[in-house]
């Protein structure tokens, strides 16, 4: 039979053409050659949904309705024999079905990064159905929803309670376009990097349900800036791109160059005279480094995240340096010092080369970094030091710098954490709480959660994971003292402001129950496992009031959730915690912190006179308020 | 009867004592303000504003007693009246009030910024692309309303600076400056540097600050970071005719467009029509039902966008009223011999504060410094009910350096609060930063007079001090439709 009908195995990729930047790039001469880029989709896997019309696969469905025109858009099916054998539609602004596709190949390999990096498949945030007084039900959601053409202004947005995309289209400024055409159509689901930063806020919201919350001026700023970083990396994944840029540039990224800038068309479209974002920070002429003071008088969430983002980027040159510094000894005999002219292509290939390898360490370094954080109102300081953490389980030996490198280039844009005694790596690291836990019960949880595998499946195991967490909290296998430990108040005399469960005990949830891999002392890689347990309490900003709360003496909603909790990272082979990462329900400190942020800085924008703080609750898009805070940008 | 002559009798008591008085009215949300000028041949009036926010309790009648107060103090004779720009909370009064307007029997100047002008090329085309706007905004809330957005109140709330929602006959802030225009002979547009005149007056110079004759500091609206500004131009420029077209040939089909319609229409559309499958027929289509749904399918809705798009309305209204706040007609009042200032910003936002603040002009071969005037200034009419973007801080009221400084806020924080979302006004630190600033020496339309003698003093605020300032304040006989303070000079 074999002979007559010759088994094919599948292909590992399905390759797809996008611009490499968006549409703006390949009209200039100068960077035209850079118009396309062929991204590698991931064939799909055993048992995950396979690819239709839409293009609709297990993770995404793009469904293109624009209720503005009143008209939809034929799905473009990726398995067309004719697509198939030329790697998709050629790019092109006036045809929607390319638009399906690109949308679909960007959020698709973002996806892939993430995915790469963590060693599991990623799930969106699954859908909470209240059913009247009970525990939310956590519905499984196959699929994030993409809308190509859903909006007709300049800004594009993550639906957290749509699960969705939602991408707009507007026409240039008619008065300063840059290079553009005056009024020509500008579509935002083009730009690789507007299309990557949304993904990356659903990707985030998949695995951190709290961080849209504005709980201090980090919080929204992180969701921000780990979008950007996101978007910014996969540059570097364009090998045509790097060759070009490191050619232009002479191999010095540090100066402006198209990889280390975001959303070009976009920045020109709205009169920005060139990209949206750039990574590349200014530097003071006085000092040859960045502001510190920069990090505390920046507000505005894009602002303060484009901090992190130039942070990252930093400490990206610095390894990337360190990487080619024998290289550019061997070019120059020894001294260095480049001559004048064009690189040698051989050398621009090997330099492209170190520039994507570092630029993927680093990005898998920021995503890997996603399980070490707090559950609940992280700040900067406290994803240093899950970035630091995360490596060195990873890396344990550090030869090239990297953990170095990231560690000064935040402390140099005034970016550390408060609660640590230097800004070495080791002190950096989160440290081994001193708690021990019964966890010989936890170890029936399931925890081949690995890359591949039927996604649903994956999600029920998971909550089944989580409700067994919570059982294995409630049995009081914590007792007061680690609970305190841990920021948790789940005991009886917790102040009354904490959410109770119907049992009228405080409520716990089990937000996430994960595996995370790493490699042990011995080479060997083994999983540790993630538990973020969190806790809600209502506050107040009038601090009386707050005491009459936490009395039990006032009942209302309150002003706003204050949330704590922890996230335990424990040794399965062992069973000791590694790693307790806490954020104090009870911290009077932390509370007031965030009463002062909520009350001051958050409502001192016309928007949010008019139009509330988007704070969850007021049934508003957080992040098309945000996007659309007078500059809507995306 | 007896309320006049009694208000006659005051006023030749004061004929003597104050050079100026200026008199709040205490309407509600909403700016109406009455300055009383002495001179030789007896008072002289002039009215900034007349007005009062959309959705007022018995709005109408408000205004009346307002307007018939101002004829009955006049006698009938206001000698100038200015309106400071188009917003419905301060110029209502000239339509809801209308018929006690027309007992006014003389106005003899109106007094309106150069945006109003229109013969001049940029000030229409300003005025056009706002009442454009208003009437897609319009149309956009009765949409998000009908989609039971959580949009549309908020949107509505907004679009309530700009009149009445559903706006009849009589109802429209342009109608509202036509009356005015309509009362003169030729109204007077105003220009940054221009000095304007009251009759008889003696040792008063009142200055015309702003608008800007600049559309960039027009458009420049909130208290900014690099980027922003730039942004917010382009913002205006065209960029949201995409949007602005789709709202106003909603429901329309293309076959009841006309030619230039039809034209618009194809352009800001993303794609060519043979690309398009009409909404309707995408019903037939097995991908999209399968996949969305019918518009408001029970099990599918969750996941629809039917009217998200329409959502960046309130981004586009929050601009128009800045916008129109910006083309605020900005006075101030000098008294020679004092040196004093009043100022009168109407809810200018940065970009014409910052046009004047820290400008200078030549008038009369004298130089006449925005920064100067500030630090003398003694009245601060606080902008826009005090909200947080209507008061430029560092170049404005810390320039502010009089200790003889007192501010008049024209809001009731009653009515603000009560707004969906609420209100902030006045914004709490801009009122901290008015009291340091004042020694306490604010005055706000939602306090009686009464209420300042009861717990009107600020902690901190001398005895002495207090009692200097509280014989400069009048107020009605029920103390309950103005406040007025003398400025002796």
């Amino acid at each position: 039979m074999a002979a007559k009908e010759p088994e094919i195995s599948p292909p590992s990729f399905r390759r797809l053409r996008t611009y490499a930047f968006d549409p703006s790039v390949a009209t200039q001469l100068e960077t035209a050659v850079l118009n396309v880029a062929t991204l590698q989709i991931p064939w799909e896997q055993p048992g995950q949904a396979p690819l239709e019309p839409g293009p609709i696969d297990e993770y995404l469905e793009v469904i293109d309705i624009d209720p503005a025109t009143g008209a939809c858009y034929a799905p473009v099916d990726l398995d067309h024999r004719y697509l198939l054998a030329q790697d998709g539609l050629p790019p092109s602004e006036g045809n929607p079905q390319f638009h399906q596709q690109m949308v679909y190949a960007v959020a698709r390999k973002t996806i892939a990064h993430f995915e790469q990096a963590l060693g599991r498949v990623v799930l969106w945030s699954p859908r909470r159905i209240e059913k009247n007084g009970d525990p939310a039900d956590k519905e499984f959601v196959r699929r994030l929803r993409i809308y190509p053409h859903a909006l007709r202004e300049a800004n594009a947005y993550y639906s957290p309670e749509k699960r969705a995309l939602l991408f707009g289209y507007f026409p240039a400024s008619t008065t300063d376009p840059g290079r553009l055409l005056p009024g020509g159509m500008v579509f935002t689901c083009l730009s690789h990097d507007v299309v990557a930063h949304e993904t990356t806020h659903a990707l985030l919201d998949g695995l951190h349900r709290r961080f849209v919350e504005a709980s201090n001026p980090d919080s929204l700023a992180f969701h921000e800036a780990f979008a950007d970083i996101v978007a910014l990396f996969q540059h570097f994944t364009f090998p045509e791109a790097v060759r070009h840029q490191i050619a232009h540039t002479r191999g010095d990224l540090a100066s402006q160059n198209l990889l280390a800038e975001l959303a070009q068309q976009f920045g020109q479209a709205i009169g920005n005279h060139g990209a949206l974002r750039s990574a590349i920070d200014d530097i003071d002429p006085k000092t040859g480094r960045p502001d510190p003071n920069k990090y505390l008088a920046a507000t505005e969430p894009h602002d303060r995240g484009a901090i992190l983002v130039a942070a990252v980027f930093d400490a990206f040159l610095s390894i990337y340096k360190t990487r080619i510094a024998d290289l550019l000894r061997i070019a120059t005999s020894g001294s260095g010092v480049l001559p004048e002219g064009q690189l040698h292509p051989d050398l621009v290939n090997r330099l492209a080369a170190e520039a994507n390898k570092a630029a993927l360490h680093v990005l898998r370094m920021c995503i890997r970094a996603l399980d070490y954080c707090p559950p609940v109102d992280m700040t900067f300081g406290e994803y240093l030091r899950a970035l630091v953490t995360a490596d060195y389980d990873l890396v344990p030996d550090d030869d090239l710098g990297y953990r170095i490198a990231i560690v000064e280039a935040f402390r140099l844009r005034g970016i550390y954490p408060t609660d640590v005694r230097s800004l070495s790596t080791e002190s950096l690291r989160w440290s081994k709480p001193t708690i021990t836990l019964p966890i010989q019960d936890l170890n029936k949880l399931w925890l081949q959660w690995k890359l591949g595998g039927n996604r649903e499946e994956i999600h029920n195991r998971t909550i089944k994971n989580q409700q067994d967490v919570e059982r294995w909290v409630k049995d009081k296998n914590i007792d007061k003292d680690m609970a305190k430990q841990m920021g948790l108040a789940f005991f009886d005399d917790a102040p009354a402001s904490i959410e109770r469960s119907q049992d009228g005990l405080p409520e716990v949830e089990i937000d996430s129950v994960r595996p995370a891999r790493r490699v042990g002392p011995d080479g060997q890689q083994t999983t540790d496992l993630v538990i973020e347990i969190t806790q809600s309490r209502r506050g107040y900003f009038d601090p009386q009031r707050q005491k009459d709360a936490d009395a039990g003496k006032i009942k209302d909603p309150g002003d706003f959730n204050f949330r704590g909790g922890c996230t335990l990272l424990i040794d399965m082979e062992t069973g000791g915690i590694r790693y307790c990462i806490g954020k104090y329900i009870l911290s009077e400190k932390r509370l007031k912190a965030q009463r002062e942020y909520l009350s001051q800085d958050n409502r001192e924008t016309l928007r949010a006179t008019y139009f509330g703080t988007g704070r969850s609750g007021d049934g508003a898009e957080p992040f098309a308020m945000l996007h659309r805070d007078f500059e809507r940008r995306a | 009867m007896t309320v006049a002559a009694e208000s006659k009798s005051s006023r030749k008591a004061r004929a003597g004592a104050a050079k100026l008085s200026v008199r709040m009215y205490r309407q509600g949300l909403g700016d109406c303000f009455l300055l009383t000028f002495s001179s030789k041949k007896g008072p002289r009036y002039l009215l900034i504003d007349c007005g009062v926010i959309t959705g007022t309790d018995k709005g109408k009648e408000v205004m009346t007693a307002v307007v018939k107060d101002i004829c009955t103090t006049t006698r009938g004779h206001l000698h100038a009246v200015a309106a400071t720009h188009e917003h419905w909370d301060h110029v209502s009064g000239f339509v809801q009030a209308r018929e006690a307007f027309d007992d006014i029997k003389q106005i003899d100047e109106v007094w309106l910024p150069w945006t109003e002008d229109p013969i001049d090329p940029l000030a229409q085309k300003l005025v056009e692309g706002r009442r454009k706007a208003v009437n897609s905004l319009r149309q956009a809330a009765m949409k998000l309303r009908a989609a039971e957005s959580a949009m549309a109140e908020p949107l509505e709330r907004l679009l309530g600076f700009s009149g009445p929602l559903a706006a009849g006959k009589g109802q429209t802030t342009a109608e509202a400056l036509e009356y005015l225009r309509k009362r003169v002979a030729e109204p007077k547009y105003c220009r940054p540097g221009d000095q304007l005149t009251l009759p008889d007056v003696e040792g008063v110079r009142i200055y015309v600050l702003g608008p800007p004759v600049n559309e960039t500091l027009i458009r420049k609206s909130d208290p900014t970071k690099k980027g922003r500004e730039v942004y917010e131009m382009a913002f205006a420029f065209g960029m949201d005719s995409a949007f602005l077209t789709a709202v106003d040939q909603l429901d329309k089909r293309v076959e009841d467009l006309s030619v230039d319609e039809a034209q618009k229409r194809v352009l800001t559309q993303p794609f060519d029509r043979a690309l398009q499958i009409p909404k309707d027929e995408a019903a037939d289509q097995p991908f999209f039902m399968e996949h969305y749904g019918r518009p408001g399918d029970t099990a599918m809705k969750w996941r629809q966008i039917e009217g998200d798009w329409l959502d960046s309305a309130g981004a586009l209204a929050l601009k128009l009223d800045s916008d129109t706040n910006n083309t605020s007609l900005v006075i101030a009042v000098e008294l020679v011999e004092s040196g004093q200032v009043l100022l009168f910003t109407g809810d200018a936002q940065v970009g014409n504060w910052e046009s004047w603040s820290g400008g200078s002009w030549e008038i009369d071969g004298r130089t006449v410094k925005g920064a100067d005037l500030l630090a003398r200034t003694v009245l601060y009419k606080v902008g826009h009910h005090g909200s947080h973007n209507a008061t430029l801080r560092a170049g404005g009221l810390e320039l502010m350096a009089s200790k003889d400084l007192t501010a008049m806020i024209p809001v009731d924080r009653a009515i603000a609060m009560a707004k969906v979302p609420p209100w902030n006004m006045p914004f709490p630190s801009l009122l901290k930063r008015l009291e340091q600033k004042t020694s306490g020496r604010i005055l706000r339309l939602d306090r009686k007079l009464e209420d300042l003698k009861a717990n009107g003093k600020p902690e901190g605020v001398s005895a002495a001090l207090w009692s200097r300032f509280r014989p400069r304040l009048r107020g009605d006989e029920k103390d309950e439709l103005y406040v007025e303070c003398d400025f002796p000079g």
